[in-house]
């Protein structure tokens, strides 16, 4: 299977640490992946109005980049990519005209969107074709002591369409927990949003959520959150400050990228430029463990 | 109903390939809404409001834009409606008149700390 990888702007911007991580964990896996050339943004949210094709234009583009690039499957780390690129597929899909309309408008790109592409989440790959068992036997040095909650959030699991996983008792991102040697812990919230775009307007919004959201993994026992997507890390975790403003017992959470936990459980070292893209430094947690 | 109301319903419904009348008020989406407490109408509220043809309360309130499009409401409702579309309907309603919630003229210079995602979201979610 050739596979293609979509980092989308933020990887490349203020989540340098999960797009490091991710391609070295990958190439760690053995897996051969390139990143799709010429890749514009994704959309970053999904349009849901019944009439508005203009906003597929982004996402149908890429995916079109990636079938002529010869891509059986286009890997999209970020949970908001992820969603976006696989829902505009799904909405061309439903409907032929819709995507006669698209094509009249990219003019400047030889030959047609087949819908051959498919749109994966690397948790996904990671339990489909390479097996968390195969994880498991590549990991050096195993994330022991860790109890890690996986933080879903909203755009892995929802709408069920495009859900990587069971909906309502996702464990994708658990099974690789417990497969880098570390534990997982269930906790309620661990499908509620984290605020989303209200961040921009409506800090309080934010600041309940990313407090609801920690204070149920800690009181389920977790060390640390794990997330997919940077905008929840970025709720999670440098809105902790924030959230702290309405919550003063709140005490700090470090928040991971599932691929930084992957790179260090396959031996790589943490990176130093990685601790400056945390708000809540995860140094003190990981040398408790020995993994520093 | 008045052929108005009707129109001003219909046009929502297409908008967001949803039928409105189909909610039989049972507040399943309120109770799942993570935003709840900083909403003005609750989501029950506004498929309410829809329903009786008052549209100007929904669209001149707080809960369209606190609204964080996550779902939780659409796939729990069970009458099968997929709500966020709906906050999506009437937030186009506004911002196809330029009425957005967001004006980036007075976004906080600070923001440019911000993920890329979050400024684009916001931006195509409450710019006008
Ligand atoms: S859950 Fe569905 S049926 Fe129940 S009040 Fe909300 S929109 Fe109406
Ligand atoms: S999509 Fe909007 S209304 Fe529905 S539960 Fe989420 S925030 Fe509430």
């Amino acid at each position: 299977m050739s596979v293609l990888y979509f980092p989308g702007c933020t990887l490349k911007n203020k989540a340098e640490n999960f797009d490091q991580s991710f391609v070295s964990s990958m190439a760690g896996l053995g897996v051969d992946m390139k990143e799709l050339d010429r890749w514009n943004c994704c959309g970053t949210v999904f349009s849901m109005a019944s009439d508005d094709l203009m906003s597929q234009l982004a996402p149908i583009r890429n995916l079109l980049r990636a079938e002529q690039q010869g891509a059986d499957a286009l890997l999209a780390p970020c949970s908001m990519c992820y969603n976006t690129l696989a829902r505009a597929k799904h909405f061309v899909a439903q409907e032929p005209d819709r995507l006669e309309k698209l094509h009249s408008f990219m003019y400047k790109e030889q030959g047609d969107y087949k819908g051959a592409v498919d749109v994966v989440h690397p948790l996904a790959y990671l339990r489909d074709s390479i097996g968390f068992d195969l994880v498991a036997k590549k990991v050096s040095r195993p994330l022991e002591g860790l109890k890690l909650g996986a933080y879903y959030g909203c755009l892995l699991t929802r709408p069920s369409i495009v859900s990587i996983d069971d909906p309502q008792k996702p464990e994708v991102m658990d099974k690789l927990i417990n497969a880098l040697g570390a534990e997982s812990v269930y906790f309620e919230q661990r499908t509620e949003c984290c605020g989303s775009y209200q961040t921009l307007t409506n800090l309080a919004v934010v600041a309940n959520r990313t407090n609801m959201i920690i204070r149920s993994a800690r009181t389920s026992g977790a060390q640390a959150l794990v997330t997919s997507c940077p905008l929840c890390a970025y709720n999670l975790d440098q809105m902790q400050r924030e959230a702290r403003k309405h919550h003063s017992d709140l005490s700090p959470m470090p928040v991971f990228y599932f691929t930084e936990l992957m790179a260090l459980a396959l031996g790589q070292d943490w990176k130093s430029e990685w601790t400056e893209l945390h708000e809540v430094d995860p140094a003190g947690l990981l040398k408790e463990h020995g993994l520093d | 109903m008045s052929p108005d109301i009707m129109h001003e319903l219909d046009r929502i419904d297409t908008l967001s390939g949803q039928m409105i009348s189909l909610c039989m008020q049972c507040g399943v989406c309120s109770a799942s809404c993570p935003n709840v407490l900083e909403m003005d109408l609750t989501p029950r509220a506004v498929m309410h409001h829809a329903q009786l043809g008052q549209m100007d309360k929904i669209l001149s309130g707080k809960t369209i834009w606190v609204c964080s499009s996550c779902l939780q409401c659409s796939v729990r409702c069970p009458r099968g409606i997929d709500l966020a579309r709906v906050m999506e309907a009437f937030r186009l309603v506004k911002l196809r008149k330029r009425e957005g919630m967001l004006d980036p003229a007075d976004l906080d210079p600070a923001c440019s700390d911000a993920p890329p995602i979050l400024l684009v979201a916001a931006m195509r979610k409450l710019t006008g």
